[in-house]
């Protein structure tokens, strides 16, 4: 830069004179904008500031507002002569001419250099001189926008003061100039605090309804003929601050005291200023004037969209028909902007219909050559998807995606994968989905896209998506060439659900880890991380596999990377280091991923949209699809949790989404205070739950307050149920109520005292002092089932309390047993018979850690536990060893048969101690997968109680 | 509220560089004009004038609003807060007052009076909200502060030259003094 050593030298000359001052200043200015650091001059700029010639003064400010920052330690000696030039008019109390534009000067100058020290120190000044009589039009609203800055900059410098009266007094200002600034101010202020400066709106309709109605602009403030359009913005802008005026309005009209003629006039008013800009406002030949017109229009519509459905109906139809239009012209700017209010408006209810009429013209935008409007397309699309359309916009949108440039990608991908999540009645379409988009755009599937899969679908167990997704996964990563986001999914997957479609041609676990190993040396190592993992899981479950899981494991050991290094040393060493039922229990599948409220995928839309984004809102809300899926698998959670739980130890007693479908908002008591079952008693529980399964009588929980005693008994596949609510403490409980919950396997009956089973929140009967409230079940079990039934017990204390208990109800599957006592052949013909996948069940259990040693006495405990506990029929003799227990039952159920008989459910259970490792193998056989689960359970839990 | 102006040729060059909310550094500064540059030159006339795409440096939702004038883009970036099309607008009526001011505008004028380009901007727009929309009124304040200048600097001449000689006297008797 030669002319930089040129300037320094000038600049170091005390001497100079103004006119090269200034030029030399100017000089500076402009290198700073071509990109070079300016970090010299600086005094010559304030020496400009400082000085009293008008000419000086100007260029210092502007030079001082570009080139200096607000924490630059040079603007502490520049404050003192800003203060002096803002505030020496208002002191003097009158104004010339030169005096009101270094003002005006100084004013820009703290408006324009961002740093928040200025700005505090001058609050106070602005505000006089804002306010000030003496103050020139000029000034007043420059004045106004730098108290906007402040309050922006600083939100508490002006918060909690009032401004409403001054800046009433600026809207009745007749200059034109002055209100757009003031307007700009309010609306400012108001988006901080709405409240405060809801007495204000009459006068923005008031100006409002001149501009409009009255066409009263001065000359020249008309832009191609339209008066003031950035007033008339910023005055629809304000009102839209204020969505519940219309309501309020038609409220305070009914009111006598709230002076209605004045609160509905200036609101009918605002409602014909709306009606007249939507039907006036004609398409021009000029595109300035079409431009200004449609920026009030546009405006007036977003105003239509916040009053939602308090506005009356023809003005909802006729935005929507007036964007309906702007989304089918040429004209780029106006097609864009209706795309973007459309998807605005699309949050309206009721909107949906009429606006998929126009999801073809939408479609068409989609593909348009300008990125903005395909934005603008996209976005819409995803706002306007419900369960109807779903499908076919997703697919719109996948087949568009293969042409569709990288700029577009990313979004389009992560919008996809919402959609077709939110909106999939049948999730294997998703799961299809997904797979797409990873073949198409496989780079920009990032992790949380495919982790969501995965999180998909391992929580829904039901049907047999599991098993579609192994398969397809399968295949798809069949190809020896796929994408490594592929090849994860895969790997994942079928290390977790491989097995389900282990039985099939041409996909055992042999050929599964083939399909997998061929893409060992092309992965990545947060690939190959989790190829090691599944290995070590197809390992486990397959003999086959162990040899050639071997060798990678053994090479991988001297990875260079870390985790690959760990994890093949860890899972290679597993079997030699730990009990085989240890390595079961590491390599089995991964329990259910918890529900969170917001998905990944949706944070990440968050993030990039802002939290007003119209998809932002659209994807926080959940779906009918979702809902359906989510109340199924909260079903099947609750029944899991109920049969697990008296084998995890730390879990709470009731699962979260069982209290939240239960909370009512209409009840008298406080709910949020909500007291549950102590934790301390829950062992003690799941032990009388467990202890019950297999006696019949028994207390099935206690605690200060309240004690509920079970008595059952069975015959067949109907059985009787009485349940006693005794009150231990020392006042009556309120509102006490018992609801059992009815589950199609289970046909119940019910009776109870008087109030007991009330549906209602404010119902229930009242159990006094050392009293009981009874409960008559009589139920008949129609198929099979693996869980017992849930029953919440709700009731206020005198202090008013609410307590709530969710118990079970011990009514599990033996008990509708019938014992069988079979032949040593018959037994282990059947046993034979019954192999296969998902007839059988096993599972190991540790003998409880005090109890003694495994001998005879302990095995003839067990044998009466399986005779009387499961009330299943003791096969001696096919019995090899002493240390094992045989058994055989029917299930009864009253469901029939196509002949009128009963179906009947044939199981079988064994049971091999371990006395070495002081532990119980238990497998069970039957014809019905939900038997084997439900009586290996019960047989655990027993044993481990015996 | 505007984040920024700025004046770019077809080239890239800046002309007129406004930042209402500043970056840490200089280079940073460059780095937004560049990217700003990039992006709009990539797009012909025909599309549309607004281009998202955040700009870190100015937080997200930046939203770019744009016009393209014979060698010149005249950039705005915004936030959600303002008008898209009353933006557009404002773009007008600033080139319009350039125009006016200039007598049909050129690159050239911006080079050579840049500092007449500044003081209309800020006569329309300050600290990043919109100040004046009449083009009269703006161009009025603008020969106001012309009038203003040259009064200033007309007075100021006189009197410096009065003070010169009363200095060159002053100056002279102090050397006397000194060199006595």
């Amino acid at each position: 830069m030669p002319k930089g050593g040129k300037l320094n030298d000038d600049g170091s000359n005390p001497a100079l004179n103004t006119y090269k001052r200034k030029k030399y200043v100017w000089k500076l200015v402009y290198i700073h904008i071509l990109g070079y650091e300016v970090d010299f001059g600086h005094p010559e700029v304030l020496v400009l500031v400082r000085s009293s010639k008008y000419g000086e003064k100007n260029v210092g400010y502007t030079a001082l507002s570009l080139l200096m920052r607000g924490d630059d330690p040079m603007m502490n000696s520049i404050r003192s002569d800003i203060v002096k030039d803002l505030t020496k008019p208002t002191a003097a109390g009158k104004s010339s001419a030169p005096a009101d534009a270094a003002q005006a000067l100084a004013i820009c100058a703290i408006a324009n250099i961002t740093g928040l020290e200025l700005i505090q120190s001058m609050h106070t000044e602005v505000v006089q001189t804002m306010v000030a009589k003496s103050s020139s039009a000029n000034v007043k609203k420059k004045a106004a926008l730098c108290l906007l800055r402040l309050a922006r900059t600083n939100p508490k410098l002006v918060a909690g003061r009032d401004f409403v009266t001054q800046i009433a007094q600026l809207l009745q200002d007749r200059h034109l100039g002055v209100l757009t600034s003031s307007m700009s101010l309010l609306y400012g202020l108001a988006s901080q605090a709405p409240n405060e400066y809801e007495s204000l709106i009459p006068y923005a309709v008031h100006i409002l309804g001149m501009l409009v109605l009255k066409k009263a602009c001065a000359r020249e403030y008309l832009y191609y003929r339209t008066p003031s359009p950035w007033l008339q913005i910023k005055l629809l802008k304000f009102l839209q601050l204020y969505p519940h005026a219309l309501a309020q309005a038609a409220d305070s009209g009914t009111t006598p005291e709230t002076s209605p003629a004045n609160g509905s006039a200036h609101i009918s008013q605002l409602t014909n200023i709306i009606s007249k800009i939507l039907t006036e406002t004609d398409v021009s030949d000029s595109i300035n004037k079409s431009n200004a017109d449609h920026a009030v229009l546009f405006e007036a519509v977003n105003l239509i969209i916040c009053w939602g459905s308090t506005s009356q109906q023809a003005l909802r139809d006729g935005a929507m028909k007036l964007l309906g239009k702007f989304i089918s012209v040429r004209e780029p700017n106006i097609r864009y902007l209706g795309l973007m209010t459309m998807a605005k408006l699309a949050q309206l209810e009721g909107s949906g219909e009429s606006i998929k009429k126009h999801q073809a013209t939408v479609l068409v935008s989609l593909k348009d050559a300008d990125i903005s409007v395909r934005r603008r397309a996209l976005d819409l699309l995803f706002v306007m998807c419900d369960t109807d359309n779903a499908e076919r916009i997703v697919d719109e949108l996948v087949a568009h995606l293969v042409i569709a440039d990288a700029a577009i990608r990313e979004e389009m991908v992560l919008k996809i994968a919402i959609l077709a999540e939110k909106y999939a009645t049948d999730l294997r379409w998703y799961v299809d989905t997904i797979l797409k988009l990873i073949s198409i755009s496989g780079d920009h599937v990032s992790d949380a896209i495919w982790h969501r899969v995965v999180q998909i679908v391992t929580n829904h167990p039901q049907g047999d998506l599991q098993a579609y997704t192994a398969a397809t996964l399968l295949v798809a990563a069949s190809p020896r060439r796929c994408h490594e986001t592929t090849v994860r999914v895969a790997a994942y997957i079928l290390g977790e659900f491989g097995f389900l479609i282990a039985e099939r041609p041409g996909m055992s676990g042999e050929e599964q880890f083939r399909i997998l190993h061929q893409h060992w040396t092309t992965a990545d190592p947060a690939t190959r991380a989790i190829l090691v993992s599944s290995y070590a899981k197809l390992a486990n479950l397959y003999e086959e596999c162990r040899p050639l899981v071997a060798p990678v494991f053994a090479k991988s050991m001297n990875n260079v990377d870390v985790e690959i290094q760990q994890r093949s040393a860890e899972y290679a060493a597993m079997r030699e280091a730990f009990s085989p039922e240890a390595v079961e229990d590491l390599l089995r599948e991964m329990p259910p991923f918890e529900e969170k409220k917001q998905s990944a995928l949706e944070q990440r839309l968050r993030e990039k949209e802002g939290d007003d984004s119209a998809a932002v809102v659209k994807a926080a809300r959940p779906s009918a699809a979702e809902r359906k899926r989510a109340a199924q698998s909260a079903a099947a959670r609750v029944a899991e949790e109920i049969q697990s739980r008296p084998q995890t130890a730390d879990e709470g007693p009731a699962s979260p989404m069982r209290n939240g479908a239960t909370g009512g908002n209409d009840s008298e008591f406080d709910r949020s205070q909500k007291v549950g079952i102590p934790k301390e008693v829950i062992p003690a529980m799941r032990k009388a739950f467990s202890n019950l399964c297999t006696s019949p009588s028994g207390v099935l929980f206690e605690n200060a307050l309240l004690q509920v005693g079970v008595k059952h008994e069975y015959v067949g596949a109907q059985g009787r149920i009485s349940v006693f609510f005794g009150n231990l403490s020392k006042a009556p409980l309120s509102h006490f109520r018992a609801d059992v919950e009815e589950r199609d396997h289970l046909k119940m009956q019910k009776q109870g005292t008087q109030g007991l089973l009330d549906s209602d929140e404010n119902g229930g009967c009242t159990v006094a002092v050392r009293t009981q409230a009874k409960m008559l079940l009589s139920v008949e079990v129609v198929a099979p089932f693996d869980d017992a039934p849930a029953m919440r017990v709700s009731f206020v204390t005198e202090e008013g309390e609410y307590h709530e208990y969710p118990l079970r109800l011990p009514i599990v599957a033996t008990c509708f047993m019938e014992p069988v006592t079979l032949e040593a052949g018959a037994f282990m013909q059947r046993w034979r018979s019954l192999e296969g996948q998902d007839r059988e069940c096993q599972e190991v259990v540790k003998a409880p850690p005090n109890a003694p040693e495994i001998d005879e006495e302990y095995m003839d405990r067990i044998a009466s536990i399986i005779t009387n506990g499961l009330k299943f029929g003791r096969c001696i003799g096919c019995d090899p060893t002493p240390w094992t227990v045989s058994g055989a039952a029917t299930f009864r159920t009253a469901a029939k048969d196509m002949n009128g008989n009963n179906i009947n459910v044939g199981c079988l259970v064994r049971v091999e101690a371990n006395p070495q490792a002081g532990a119980f193998r238990v497998t069970t056989r039957t014809l019905h997968p939900l038997c084997s689960k439900a009586v290996k359970n019960v047989a655990l839990v027993s044993i481990k109680l015996a | 509220m505007i984040k920024g102006i700025i004046i770019v040729n077809n080239h890239g060059k800046p002309r007129l560089v406004k930042f209402y909310q500043s970056v840490e550094s200089e280079s940073l500064q460059q780095n937004v004009i560049r990217r700003v540059f990039q992006q709009v030159a990539a797009r012909p006339d025909s599309f549309c004038n607004y281009l998202e795409g955040a700009i870190p440096e100015w937080g997200d939702n930046i939203k770019l609003i744009y016009r393209h004038y014979a060698t010149l883009f005249f950039v705005f970036a915004v936030d959600s807060q303002e008008s898209d099309l009353g933006i557009l607008d404002l773009i007008q009526v600033f080139v319009e007052s350039l125009d006016r001011c200039f007598e049909s505008v050129c690159e050239l004028d911006l080079i050579f009076h840049s500092d007449r380009v500044h003081y209309v901007l800020d006569e329309i727009v300050m600290g990043g909200m919109v100040l004046e929309t009449n083009i009269h009124s703006v161009l009025q304040a603008v020969k106001d502060q012309d009038r203003l200048h040259k009064d200033s600097l007309t007075r100021v001449e006189a009197t410096e030259s009065a003070s010169h000689i009363q200095q060159r006297l002053g100056g002279d008797t102090s050397k006397w003094q000194y060199n006595w």
